[in-house]
């Protein structure tokens, strides 16, 4: 039986291994472990994290740089091939940054009619420029674009409106504007960019302060790497010392991470195989909670210490089974809790458990040796005794019901493990810079392309309404490149044919020096624009405008969405009421208000399976114990968890997602932890070894976490600091609950 | 295009630093040391306009600033349309009718040579002018034939060195009197030139109409 197992478990390991090398892939979107959106505004957040207009833009301060400083920076950074764009202040478009389809379509983007009026008075600046400028370029746009249509049209996507020439914050400090040509998820490219930034700029002795997404993410991936290696480190070492002084010899190190290190390569492999990413966001929560089944293979050690190892994993089986279950039932209950990104993690958990389980069962004992010879033990029976349990419902709910703080943190940006001085500073370089704001958008729907243009047509020339009213000072649609097919057409409609635009053309070129045959080119563009197909999104694919058109216009749940980016909300509530008056049923998504709400209903899905799982866990235990144990096992758990919660709200404030899940972990240990110090048939040397067991679990577990506690990652911190609080009022409920004599 | 450009602008600031190994023509250094002496801190202009694209050459006529001290330039055309463009370090400020529109030198390389050019011979700087053109400096002899009717009586012919410049202007002909510049004529590689001459003011005792 011993060997069968044995070939099952390497030959699965290695499955596991040769799967994993060939379909693991990882993903870091976020979009993955927030629920099903229930509201057309949490449907746009989830449908464009990671894509909103400025998620490529790195905003960089040079403090102290004078302006050649700033250009020469500039002109090393341009040189790199890195970025798409390098800016100091608002672009001023010139004639060779106009992409092709600007150019073709030029006389197709803007509204106002080609007729002698309009032509005389472009003809009069074109006069006023030629006593400035010469040359092939001035010719070049005065034969093919007399009117400068092409450079009014890029104009029109320029928002800054204000006079400053170069962008700086507050106090002054340059800022510059570089967009990536990675994409903002790709974060090795995005690590290659930044690094090159940094150089850059290092090199030429710029004392430069870079921010945005991919700075983030690229320092929190070093960060969390350098915080992972050293806190791990640290709590393998203090793991190690808890072991070694719990059982004196070495082997037990290595087998008491056989059963977890199996359960993470089994869920691994499940989520590999059943999702198409893994997310990033899994393995840290999974990791944690999984951290339970490094105590399956301490209750068998110190349940061998006096016989041997089989027939004590046969003693304690029933009750390592039935906290396994329970665990079990839990992280089912979060696998069915909403969305994928909580799939992946019940996936992982449940499937890492039951082979933890299984391992400790079936694998470990044939390695397990006894340390030394049976003790004779006095230690009676447990006897179980309410008073810790009532103390502990009490005190926990009193903590709750009294800590100054709302019970849950719904801000999804405190979840962010990027400082918030970070978050303010990358704010006010956004306000030096005038990015869109990320906080409101518009959004338009429609399952029709064309009616989504039309109708963002039309907002976008009602919107100056709003602006007048002081509700924001600009905006940005997509149809201002991208006109709806109907415009368009409109458009060429109104375009003269060759003998009109002659005819217009000679009566504004009278009085000016121009000759008219330097217009053969103009005339003969507007008599090729009169046959133009309508502008669609493929027309912008793979030009510099591609990215504008993409931030502005997508596909969501079979829907055209038009996204008009805003500027400088002042009055998002008169914005949205005004709107509500609009045809189109244009929407303001207010991504903060979104993602709380997203948040809370997070929570509220996985709190609701949970609520469903206690009910499972009680009645299986009701099955498998005596009533009373049943009751008590249940009711230390959840005294356990009001405990710790209510310590936590009043150490640090409103909990968060990373709380709730540590406070999962803390409820199965806490069960496990009661169920064996609740053994009824535990007597004399047996019950010494349960007790023995719990605090080697315990003291393993408050100083792995313990050492997360201290880590600057939120995350990791919150992880922590929940767990080693949990861990140690558990083993404080459960022991002073089930007293019994300690050994001789 | 723009990465380009900005290569250009970075490739002007390396020479800016290595120019001390150019060694200016014989005798210019001292027509431009004494130009100096004469600077003038605004110069009256005519400007014609040759082109394909005009009927016939457009003629502006204005004046010539320039602020040695804040190292702006500036171009003042009165007639026939009243527009101004200055010209500092990094920008093109161009107004008409109160109208201000801003552009980035690096954009416009004509004008950056024209600039280089024009500061180069305002401040008798021979270093910066080698950094930016070759340089070919003689006696003008006319006699009875001189085309233009100026009196200019020696050239100095700018030929930009960089492909980007050279991309635009095709050369600089500056003519001169003793220590005053008579004349820039701008050769355009698109076939287009301008003819600038300069009318010295009164107390000058000098003029090219004499």
């Amino acid at each position: 039986m011993t060997n069968v197992a044995r070939l099952v478990w390497l030959a699965g390991m290695l499955a596991c291994v040769a799967l994993l090398s060939t379909t693991l892939r990882f993903s870091y979107d976020l979009g993955l472990f927030l629920p099903e959106p229930t509201t057309a505004a949490q449907r746009v957040l989830v449908e464009r994290l990671g894509a909103a207009p400025g998620a490529r833009l790195i905003l960089v301060a040079l403090s102290g740089a004078d302006d050649d400083a700033v250009d020469e920076a500039i002109n090393a950074l341009a040189d790199t091939g890195l970025f798409t764009r390098v800016l100091a202040g608002p672009p001023s478009p010139g004639v060779d940054d106009i992409p092709d389809v600007v150019w073709s379509n030029r006389y197709l983007l803007r509204d106002a009619p080609l007729d002698a009026q309009m032509l005389a008075a472009a003809l009069a600046d074109r006069t006023a420029d030629l006593a400035l400028f010469a040359g092939g370029d001035f010719n070049r746009l005065l034969r093919g674009d007399p009117t400068m249509a092409s450079l009014a049209a890029l104009e029109r996507l320029a928002t800054n409106t204000g006079d400053a020439d170069r962008w700086r914050t507050d106090d002054g400090t340059p800022v510059l504007l570089i967009e990536t040509a990675a994409p903002a998820f790709d974060l090795a490219a995005q690590a290659t960019a930044v690094d090159e930034l940094r150089r850059t700029l290092d090199e030429a002795g710029l004392d430069a302060v870079p921010s945005g997404p991919g700075v983030f993410g690229v320092e929190l991936r070093d960060t969390i790497h350098a915080e992972a290696r050293n806190r791990s480190m640290l709590a393998s070492l203090g793991l190690a010392i808890v072991l070694f002084v719990a059982y004196r010899r070495w082997p037990v190190l290595v087998l008491a991470a056989l059963p977890l290190a199996s359960g993470a390569l089994a869920g691994l492999t499940a989520v590999a195989l059943a999702f198409p990413a893994v997310h990033g966001i899994t393995l840290a929560f999974g990791f944690t909670l999984l951290g339970i089944a490094i105590d399956y293979p301490l209750h068998l050690f110190s349940h061998a210490r006096s016989t041997d190892a089989t027939a004590a994993m046969q003693r304690i089986w029933p009750t390592l089974r039935l906290g396994a279950a329970s665990t079990l039932v839990a992280y089912i209950a979060i696998a069915l809790s909403g969305s994928q990104g909580a799939a992946q993690l019940g996936v992982f958990t449940a499937v890492g458990l039951l082979v933890a389980a299984l391992v400790t069962r079936w694998i470990l004992p044939a390695f397990v040796t006894a340390s030394r010879p049976a003790v004779s033990s006095s230690a009676r029976p447990a006897r179980l005794r309410w008073t810790a349990v009532i103390v502990l419902l009490v005190a926990g709910s009193g903590l709750l019901v009294l800590a100054p703080h709302e019970l849950w943190n719904n801000r999804l940006s405190d979840l962010s493990p990027v400082p918030p001085e970070r978050l303010a500073q990358d704010n006010r370089f956004r306000q030096a810079v005038g990015t869109p704001s990320l906080r409101h958008i518009i959004t338009l729907r429609d399952r029709d392309l064309q009616a989504v243009l039309q109708a963002t047509e039309a907002l976008d020339a009602e919107l100056a309404s709003a602006r007048d009213a002081g509700s924001l000072r600009n905006w940005q649609t997509v149809t201002r490149l991208l006109p709806s097919a109907a415009r368009f057409e409109a458009r060429r409609a109104r375009l003269p044919d060759d003998t009109a635009l002659r005819v217009a053309l000679r009566t504004a070129l009278d009085g000016t020096p121009f000759a008219e045959r330097a217009f053969d080119e103009f005339v003969g563009d507007v008599a090729s624009s009169r046959s133009l197909p309508p502008l669609t999104v493929e027309s912008f694919g793979g030009s510099a405008l591609e990215p504008y058109v993409a931030a502005h216009l997508y596909q969501g749940s079979g829907e055209w969405v038009s996204v008009v980016s805003l500027f400088d909300v002042a009055d998002p509530a008169a914005l949205s009421a005004w709107l509500a008056t609009q045809p189109g049923r244009p929407a303001l998504v207010d991504f903060q208000a979104a993602s709380q709400a997203l948040v809370a209903d997070y929570r509220g899905d996985t709190l609701r399976s949970l609520a469903i799982a206690l009910a499972i866990i009680l009645a299986l235990l009701l099955w498998r114990l005596p009533v009373a144990r049943a009751l008590w096992s249940l009711s230390t758990v959840v005294a356990v968890v009001l405990t710790t919660a209510g310590l936590l709200l009043v150490l640090i404030g409103a909990l968060n997602l990373y709380h709730l899940m540590a406070l999962l972990l803390v409820a199965g240990l806490g069960l496990d932890y009661a169920l064996f110090l609740s053994r009824s048939d535990d007597e004399g040397a047996h019950r010494a070894d349960s007790r023995h067991a719990v605090l080697a679990c315990g003291a393993s577990t408050a100083v792995a976490f313990g050492v997360l506690a201290g880590s600057s990652i939120p995350a990791l911190n919150a992880l922590g600091t929940t767990v080693a609080i949990g861990t140690l009022i558990s083993l404080a409920a459960a022991w002073w609950g089930a007293p019994g004599n300690l050994p001789d | 295009m723009s990465r380009s450009i900005n290569a250009v602008t970075a490739a002007l600031v390396a020479w800016l630093a290595c120019a001390h190994a150019v060694a200016a023509p014989p005798g210019l250094e001292e027509k431009l040391q004494s130009l100096r002496a004469g600077v003038l801190e605004e110069v009256a202009f005519r400007e014609e306009r040759h082109s394909d694209v005009l009927t016939k050459p457009a003629v502006f006529e204005g004046r010539l600033t320039y602020d040695a001290e804040a190292n702006v330039m500036s171009k003042l055309v009165e007639a026939p349309v009243p527009v101004s463009m200055t010209v500092d370090e990094r920008y093109v400020t161009v107004t008409r009718d109160d109208k201000t529109r801003r552009l980035k030198l690096s954009k416009r390389p004509e004008l950056r040579a024209l600039l280089a050019g024009f500061r180069g011979l305002l401040t008798g700087d021979t270093d910066a002018l080698e950094e930016n053109f070759h340089l070919e400096f003689g006696d003008l002899d006319f006699g009875e034939l001189d085309p233009s009717g100026s009196d200019a009586t020696w050239r100095l012919t700018m030929t930009p060195r960089s492909r980007r410049l050279k991309k635009h202007v095709d050369a600089l002909l500056v003519d001169g009197n003793e220590q005053r510049v008579t004349a820039i004529c701008t050769q355009m590689t698109n076939g287009d030139w301008q003819h600038m001459t300069f009318v010295a003011p009164p107390d000058t005792g000098q003029s090219p109409s004499d």
